[in-house]
C-alpha cells in the first residue's frame, strides 16, 4: 500500500471529479481501457471523485466525452507538478544549483587546522608554520595534501616532536602532536665526572664523599665554577679519576626591584560590557556595527570563531566577536610609608613566583630608594639551596 | 458441450489448480466487515454510496452498506471499502 502511494507520488496523479448520469458506464469503460482508478467516492447521485495517474488522464477525457460526463481537476499531486511549479522561477533554481556547487567546491579545501598538543614547550604557531612549510595550510586543495609525506617531512626536520598525526575530516584538519621530551644529558654511572655549580651563590657547607673539594665554605662561586673535582690525588697512587659526589649547600640571592609612584592612576572595570560582531572573509572585514563604542574608555577583547555548517564542515568565514569592557580611571595618592609598603609587596610577589621552596629562605633584606616621587624597593632573599650538577670529564 | 466442461473439470481437479485462475469465475474475499475484494469481475452495474452491484461471469454480486467507496479499480479486481452490511449473490447462469 505504501509503495503504491510512493509510486503515485513520484509519477504524479490528479484528483478529479466526474459529473454525469452514466457513471457506472464510465467506470466500466475505464476498466476496458485498462486504466487504474483508486479512491473512488460518490458524493451524490451524479457526482464522483477519483484519483488517476497523469498518463491516464488524457484517456479519461476521451472516455468522459463518450459517456457524456464532465471532468474537472480538483488537486494535482506529485513531484512532476512540483517541478513544473518551479520551472518559471529560474533564478531560484540557478541559485539553488549555485549553492550546491559552492558547497561541493568548498568541501574540497581545508578551511580549518585544529592543533592538539600534548606537551608544554610546543606552541601552536610553531607547529602551524612548519605545517605551512610542508604544504598543509588553510585554503589548500584536499587532494593535494599528502598526509604521510607531510608527517615524514616534519618528523625529519624537527627533533622536538615525538609523534604527529594528521586527520582530514571534512574541511577540518586535525593535527595532534606529542612533544618529545628533551633528552637530559645522561651521565653514565660509570663515567668520571665533576660537580659544577649551576647558580651564583656563597658556599655554606661542602662535603665531598668522593673526589676533591675545590672550594671552601665562605667562597663566592659563579655559575660553572668547579665545586668537587672528579679526581683524587694520593701519595702513592698518583692522580686517580673518580665519579665525584657530595653535598654542597650554598646561599643563593634572589633580588627583585619594584617601583611605586606616589601619584598613580589605576584602571578598573566598571562591569559594563557590550558585544559587537564582525565578519572576516579572507582578510576582508565586514563590520556588523555602526558606532565604535558607547563608552569613553574601554578595553576590547577580540575572539574569532570559525563558522561551520556541520560538525566538521568549516567554511572560510570567520565571526569576530568584540567585547568592550568599560574602564574607569582613578588616581591613588600614597604617602611615603604606604608607597614603601606597596613597593615591597610588589617585589615580593615577583620573587615568590621565582622561588619554589619557601622553607629555606634564610634572610630577607629590603632597600628603599626615593627619587622624585618614585619609591623603589629592592628586596633580596637569601635562600639555602643545593647547587651543583654533574659534568662529565672530557679527556 | 457439457462433455467438454466435465472433462475440463476433471483435469482441474486432478491438477488441483485453483478454479479462479483457470476459469473466469469470480473470487470474493471479505476482510473484516469493511473491505471486500472481488477478483475476475466483469463490470460495475450500479454504484451508490449505499449499494453496489457488480457483474461477474456467473452472476451479480449485490453489496449493501453505508459510506462505501471503490477503493481500487483494476482490470481484474475491485476493492470495496466501507461499512458493509449485506451481500447478495444473484445467479444468472442458466443451468
Amino acid at each position: 500500500m505504501l509503495t503504491k502511494k510512493m509510486e503515485g507520488y513520484l509519477k504524479g496523479y490528479v484528483n478529479i471529479h466526474i459529473e454525469g448520469y452514466f457513471i457506472e458506464r464510465f467506470i466500466n469503460m475505464c476498466r476496458l481501457q485498462n486504466i487504474y482508478l483508486w479512491n473512488i467516492q460518490k458524493k451524490n447521485d451524479i457526482y464522483l471523485t477519483t484519483n488517476v495517474g497523469i498518463k491516464d488522464f488524457k484517456k479519461i477525457k476521451r472516455i468522459a466525452r463518450k459517456t457524456k460526463c464532465k471532468v474537472g481537476i480538483e488537486k494535482k499531486k506529485g513531484i512532476p507538478f512540483l517541478v513544473n511549479r518551479y520551472r518559471k522561477r529560474k533564478i531560484f533554481i540557478i541559485m539553488m544549483i549555485l549553492i550546491f556547487l559552492a558547497l561541493f567546491v568548498l568541501s574540497k579545501f581545508i578551511w580549518n587546522i585544529e592543533i592538539k598538543i600534548t606537551g608544554d614547550n610546543l606552541t601552536e604557531e610553531d607547529i602551524l608554520s612548519s605545517l605551512n612549510e610542508n604544504g598543509l595550510f588553510i585554503g589548500e586543495n584536499k587532494n593535494k595534501v599528502d598526509v604521510k609525506e607531510i608527517i615524514n617531512n616534519i618528523r625529519l626536520k624537527r627533533n622536538d616532536i615525538a609523534w604527529i598525526g594528521i586527520e582530514l575530516k571534512g574541511t577540518n584538519a586535525i593535527v595532534s602532536v606529542v612533544e618529545a621530551e628533551a633528552k637530559p644529558e645522561i651521565v653514565n654511572e660509570n663515567d668520571y665526572c665533576n660537580i659544577v655549580s649551576n647558580k651564583e651563590g656563597k658556599i655554606v657547607k661542602i662535603n665531598a664523599n668522593t673526589g676533591t673539594a675545590m672550594v671552601k665554605p665562605g667562597d663566592v662561586v659563579k655559575e660553572g665554577t668547579l665545586l668537587i673535582a672528579g679526581w683524587m690525588e694520593g701519595k702513592y697512587t698518583g692522580t686517580r679519576f673518580v665519579r665525584a659526589s657530595g653535598d654542597i649547600e650554598a646561599e643563593v640571592w634572589y633580588t627583585e626591584k619594584a617601583t611605586v609612584n606616589l601619584k598613580e592612576t589605576k584602571m578598573e572595570k566598571t562591569g559594563n560590557e557590550e558585544k559587537k560582531y564582525a565578519l572576516n572573509i579572507n582578510n576582508f572585514r565586514i563590520n556588523l556595527y555602526k558606532r565604535l563604542s558607547n563608552f569613553e574608555k574601554y578595553d576590547t577583547i577580540y575572539s574569532t570563531k570559525k563558522l561551520k555548517i556541520f560538525s566538521n564542515f568549516y567554511i572560510p568565514v570567520e565571526l569576530i566577536e568584540c567585547n568592550n569592557f568599560e574602564i574607569k580611571e582613578y588616581e591613588v595618592n600614597y604617602t611615603e610609608e604606604e608607597a614603601k609598603e606597596e613597593a615591597k609587596k610588589r617585589a615580593e610577589e615577583k620573587l615568590n613566583e621565582k622561588i619554589t621552596n619557601k622553607d629555606n629562605i634564610n634572610n630577607i633584606s629590603v632597600n628603599y630608594n626615593i627619587k622624585d616621587n618614585v619609591v623603589e624597593a629592592e628586596v633580596t632573599y637569601e635562600v639555602f639551596e643545593n647547587i651543583g650538577t654533574n659534568e662529565k670529564i672530557v679527556f | 458441450m457439457r462433455k467438454i466442461k466435465n472433462t475440463r473439470n476433471k483435469i482441474e481437479r486432478i491438477l488441483e489448480l485453483p478454479r479462479e485462475v483457470t476459469t473466469n469465475i469470480p473470487k470474493i474475499t471479505i476482510i473484516g466487515f469493511d473491505q471486500l475484494m472481488i477478483e475476475n469481475y466483469k463490470g460495475v452495474i450500479e454504484y451508490e454510496e449505499y449499494l453496489i452491484k457488480i457483474n461477474t461471469s456467473i452472476g451479480i454480486v449485490i453489496i449493501e452498506g453505508t459510506k462505501m467507496s471503490l477503493n481500487q479499480i483494476n482490470e481484474n479486481d475491485v476493492l470495496i471499502s466501507g461499512d458493509i452490511s449485506k451481500i447478495y449473490l444473484e445467479n444468472t447462469e442458466e443451468e
